[in-house]
């Protein structure tokens, strides 16, 4: 069966008007400007590029509509934008200003099945990544709710079925307890969902290494992996270097 | 190839679609473009762009209602227009689709079909490498769930998808669907866009 080249998707992180990055969706570090940012990985031809705003759903913030607007103007390849996207006028908004992909958390969306038909119906399922947050902790899996940071055990197989029946393109599978970390890629469960989903699985967090990415995306049947802070930060010193060899 | 300066480029306000992609990846490669919201719009450009975001009942909904559809069939049977449809846009060059109801331009005799009737995935989103006739090999990024089967005539560019080939690129004169994203593509969706506008 022939795929598709696998893609390396950095992902750049907005709080308020600043790229910053996270330990574990907490403890914000200042990155910096997120146009010039987008611009630098526009110019080194990005596989793709996500642009997460957690501010919105968290502080009720609105979307940054002025900010997307110009991210995306200086970015010409492709881009995901979630946020906040909750209803197709929002979407059709984002998609609107030149993000051709919109992410929804899996929190968002449990509380209202409908919002993913309808999504689809507005911009199609393949223009809708399903973000699900999920933790290992001590080996358990568990769905995470970044709102109450409560988790909630789940199997394997009821993981996987909740990845085929949203109405989407591409399912996110992030490893919350592995963000910011550089503890490594999760292989077992990734491996195990991906491999038997019918949608496009990408796996996010805790990657330490392009040669450590790269020999996991061959070795996985994962359409591709989310990093930040492997594209962001000179790994010795942590200190801010947009790279993406 | 002989290659002449291009013209003026239209790109047609389908709705839902990401127009504003086009005119920043144009615009950023020095290209001018104006966006068309109706017939009198079409006036004086001889590449007329289809973008494709969107549904297909949608966008041949805007095309006919809008009196674009029209005023683009008027103009194609002249010759006087190149036609450049993009992923959906590539769609509604066709008859119809099973995406939705609405009838397409039918520039292109056929049905577009879904990925998910042929394949274990519902989507297609990534990068690939393509051979284009008379262009070479591109590095080009693909993000849909319907396509169009390969097409002795008119595929000038196939993919394979989880066993499933179809059309990558078509051509018909001087009409050409795109499945894939040449303004997400960077270098190689330039490469293969600069050909197509400065074409004779």
């Amino acid at each position: 069966m022939k795929p598709n080249l696998k893609r390396r998707i950095p992902s750049l992180l907005l709080d308020g008007p600043h790229a910053a990055k996270s330990f574990e969706f907490t403890d914000w570090q200042y990155v910096g400007d997120p146009v010039q940012i987008a611009r630098l990985f526009s110019e080194k031809e990005v596989d793709e590029l996500i642009v997460l705003d957690p501010s919105v759903s968290r502080d009720g913030r609105a979307i940054n509509k002025r900010l997307l607007e110009k991210i995306a103007q200086q970015f010409h390849g492709p881009i995901t934008y979630g946020g906040g996207v909750r209803d197709p006028a929002t979407a059709r908004m984002i998609v609107g200003l030149g993000f051709e992909k919109v992410a929804l958390n899996r929190v968002s969306t449990a509380a209202d099945p409908a919002a993913i038909s309808e999504l689809s119906a507005a911009i199609g399922e393949q223009a809708i990544t399903l973000v699900i947050d999920i933790i290992t902790t001590c080996g358990a899996l568990a769905l995470y709710d970044y709102r109450n940071g409560r988790s909630v055990p789940i199997s394997p197989d009821e993981l996987l079925v909740q990845v085929n029946a949203a109405q989407v393109g591409e399912v996110v599978l992030q490893f919350v307890d592995r963000d910011g970390t550089s503890a490594g890629l999760e292989r077992m469960i990734t491996r195990e969902i991906a491999s038997r989903a019918k949608r496009q699985v990408v796996v996010s967090g805790g990657a330490e290494s392009y040669e450590a990415v790269a020999a996991y995306l061959q070795d996985s049947p994962v359409s591709g992996v989310i990093a930040s802070s492997l594209y962001t930060f000179f790994p010795q010193t942590r200190s801010v270097l947009i790279n993406y060899g | 190839m002989r290659m002449k300066p291009t013209s003026a480029i239209g790109i047609v306000n389908l709705p839902n679609s990401n127009v504003a992609s086009w005119v920043h990846f144009l615009n950023h490669n020095g290209y001018a473009c104006d966006v068309l919201r109706k017939p009198d719009d079409i006036v004086g450009h001889d590449t007329i762009i289809l973008p494709g975001v969107g549904h297909f009942s949608n966008g041949a909904a805007y095309l006919w209602d809008t009196g674009l559809g029209d005023a683009l069939m008027a103009l194609h049977a002249t010759g006087g227009v190149k036609i450049i449809g993009i992923c959906l846009g590539m769609h509604l060059l066709y008859e119809g689709s099973c995406e939705g109801s609405g009838t397409g331009l039918g520039i292109f005799k056929g049905e577009v079909l879904a990925l998910s009737k042929m394949t274990d995935r519902s989507t297609n989103i990534g990068w690939g490498h393509v051979d284009i006739r008379e262009i070479g090999r591109q590095k080009v990024y693909f993000n849909h769930s319907f396509y169009v089967p390969p097409n002795r005539e008119e595929t000038i560019a196939h993919f394979t998808y989880r066993d499933l080939r179809f059309s990558a690129m078509v051509r018909g004169r001087n009409t050409f669907g795109i499945q894939f994203h040449p303004e997400k593509s960077y270098t190689g969706g330039l490469k293969i866009l600069r050909t197509l506008f400065h074409e004779a």
